[in-house]
């Protein structure tokens, strides 16, 4: 489809995302057993009329279609409501735990972006090398396992077993009550080391298969031959000729990932503690915290769609074939 | 190959779990003694913090992974070849709108779908775990049942059986259908391998599979605690989800699934 009509769809479909998931939350809140009545009242507290009167004072007794209506405002307004467990606004805790989230696995990103760029262009260029063969192998032993096995594989090995690392959460209270702005800066750091390191590693392994197939594409290519009997030096032979081809592909993939930024390493935050967005979630699933469910849906997929977006449009401008072949 | 096997033993270990197992896998036998007891010729694989036995929780927790993968796979399967074939057979803004709705579907992270069921439901049994599972994961198979038929609709012999004025569900059933079987069968194994990754990963959260019931998940989920004390208790169950999911994949690969995505997917995806 022309340049136009692609923007075009590609903003429909987001806006339908968008929509869809406020109305699946809010049917969520509406469908879920224990109205936001039961939050607050006591075991056996009213009696029916009372409780009939403070439907009715917030709205509760309306026909569905009005209180979709009230919903969407309030959203519009920022308001996602009030966790069913503590009476905090969920908008306040979604926000806190998606920072400290964003910590965890934008760090994760960029240490598999580098690990999983690195083995697969190893992979891809000398792919007969004891090395490329042996980390080709681990790799592909990570990529196979589910994230807790991973998680909890390193849990073991970097952090029980060495006592390098802190065994989980995000910061030593101590630190962080008497320590320097560094210290806490740098405990953070540490307690960051090996959850990170496990995002790395898992999502490296794919970016890994995906650079090692591009790369192998290209090494083979009539254009690549050329320039070696132009003469051209191996590195910039590498550089320039062999991975530009790749670009796409590898960038594809990253833009794949990048759902799971917002989302939340979850397994990978409860294994290892970290108070972030998976944490928040598990924690109020396992609570039945409708309203924090349901507003953390709304953000994190709006966050992704909006970056999807953001990134498939980006990609698109980037990427020169494409710009020629589009009618 | 080694894989087929591999499904095949623990096929075998779930359908017969009631007779092969040695003990109930619910039985705390002697709270006192047999705490994280290491393999024994009386208990194969030791025993657990509550004193059961691990070779029976193992193989009735693969009775209960492999009824929520298969059932899961199978109501994803039906659902989406459904959804894609009728896709495929309609005017084109019916085809537009519901392939439409399955972008939009797929635009979901299925994590937030699979919680807000979780948390709309309360306690789940693995049946109803399942048919979640099921209901939130068929949209690739809808996707390739839509290409496939479309890209089949435009060959000779499905022209010869509309000129010869056979109806659209008799060309589909008759004519379509046995061409759909190979990728079908590949993407299904491969769906097999991820929705049984997904419900271990689910049940180690605590929101799967719910205890006492064993599930590889939460024996994991059970082990945590003493990884360093008893650390077969969490290595047993990982490595019997590693290798089954392994296999499953590797089937899949064999029976020609040419897709990029080979690896068991992880539950944000």
């Amino acid at each position: 489809m022309t340049g136009g009509w692609r923007v075009g769809y590609r903003l429909g479909h987001a806006c339908a995302v968008i929509a869809t998931t406020l109305i699946l939350s809010f049917a969520l809140l509406h469908a879920a057993p224990g109205d936001a009545l039961a939050a607050d009242t006591a075991q056996g507290g009213r009696s029916p009329a009372a409780r009939a009167e403070i439907r009715r004072q917030r709205g509760l007794d309306q026909p569905f279609a009005v209180q979709l209506a009230h919903y969407l405002g309030r959203i519009g307004h920022g308001d996602l409501g009030r966790s069913y467990t503590d009476q905090r606004s969920v908008r306040v805790a979604v926000m806190e735990a998606l920072t400290r989230t964003l910590l965890l696995t934008g760090t994760g990103l960029l240490g598999a972006i580098a690990c999983g760029l690195l083995v697969g262009i190893l992979q891809g260029w000398r792919s007969d090398w004891w090395l490329s063969r042996a980390l080709g192998a681990a790799l592909t032993a990570v990529y196979a396992m589910p994230e807790f096995v991973l998680a909890l594989l390193l849990l073991s090995v970097l952090a029980y077993g060495t006592g390098w690392f802190p065994m989980g959460g995000m910061y030593d209270p101590l630190i962080w009550v008497t320590g320097t702005p560094m210290e806490r800066l740098l405990d953070t750091g540490h307690h960051l080391v090996v959850p990170a390191v496990t995002l790395a590693l898992g999502w490296g392994a794919a970016v890994s298969r995906h650079q090692r197939v591009a790369l192998l594409e290209t090494v083979g290519a009539d254009f690549m031959r050329t320039a070696v009997a132009k003469g051209v030096s191996p590195f910039r032979l590498l550089l320039r000729h062999g991975l530009r081809p790749s670009l796409p592909t590898v960038a594809a993939v990253i833009g794949l990932m990048l759902p799971v930024l917002a989302g939340g390493a979850v397994v990978v935050e409860m294994v290892f503690g970290w108070p972030g967005m998976g944490s928040l979630l598990v924690r109020a699933t396992a609570a039945r915290d409708v309203p924090m469910v349901g507003g953390a849906m709304v953000v994190i997929t709006t966050a992704v769609t909006l970056s999807s977006l953001a990134i498939d449009l980006a990609l698109h401008r980037l990427d020169p074939r494409q710009r020629v072949h589009a009618r | 190959m080694a894989a087929l096997l591999t499904m095949s033993l623990v096929g075998i270990g779930a359908i017969g779990a009631p007779w092969l197992a040695p003990y109930d896998p619910t039985a705390q036998l002697d709270l006192l003694t047999l705490k994280n007891q290491t393999p024994s010729w009386r208990h194969w694989l030791g025993t657990d913090a509550f004193a059961r036995d691990v070779l029976s929780r193992v193989l009735f927790g693969a009775r209960t992974s492999l009824w929520v993968a298969t059932l899961s796979t199978a109501i994803a399967m039906i659902t989406g070849a459904a959804w894609g074939a009728l896709a495929a057979s309609v005017s084109p803004r019916w085809t537009h709108t519901m392939m439409g709705a399955v972008d939009v579907l797929r635009s979901i992270p299925r994590l937030l779908l699979l919680l807000g069921a979780i948390v709309a439901f309360g306690v789940m049994s693995p049946t109803l775990l399942a048919v979640v599972l099921g209901l939130t994961s068929w949209t690739s198979i809808s996707r390739l049942v839509f290409t496939k038929i479309r890209e089949l609709d435009t060959r000779a012999f499905v022209e010869a059986a509309r000129a010869l004025g056979l109806s659209r569900p008799v060309i589909l059933r008759r004519h379509l259908a046995p061409h759909l079987l190979a990728p079908l069968g590949a993407a299904g194994t491969l769906l097999l391998a991820d929705l049984l990754a997904i419900e271990s990963g689910l049940s180690f959260l605590g929101l799967g599979v719910k205890a006492p019931m064993p599930s590889w998940g939460n024996m994991v989920q059970d082990a945590v605690p003493f990884l360093q004390s008893a650390g077969w208790l969490a290595a047993i169950p990982c490595l019997l989800i590693m290798a089954t999911v392994g296999s499953a994949s590797a089937v899949a690969t064999h029976v020609g699934a040419g897709s990029h995505a080979l690896a068991p997917a992880s539950i944000y995806s």
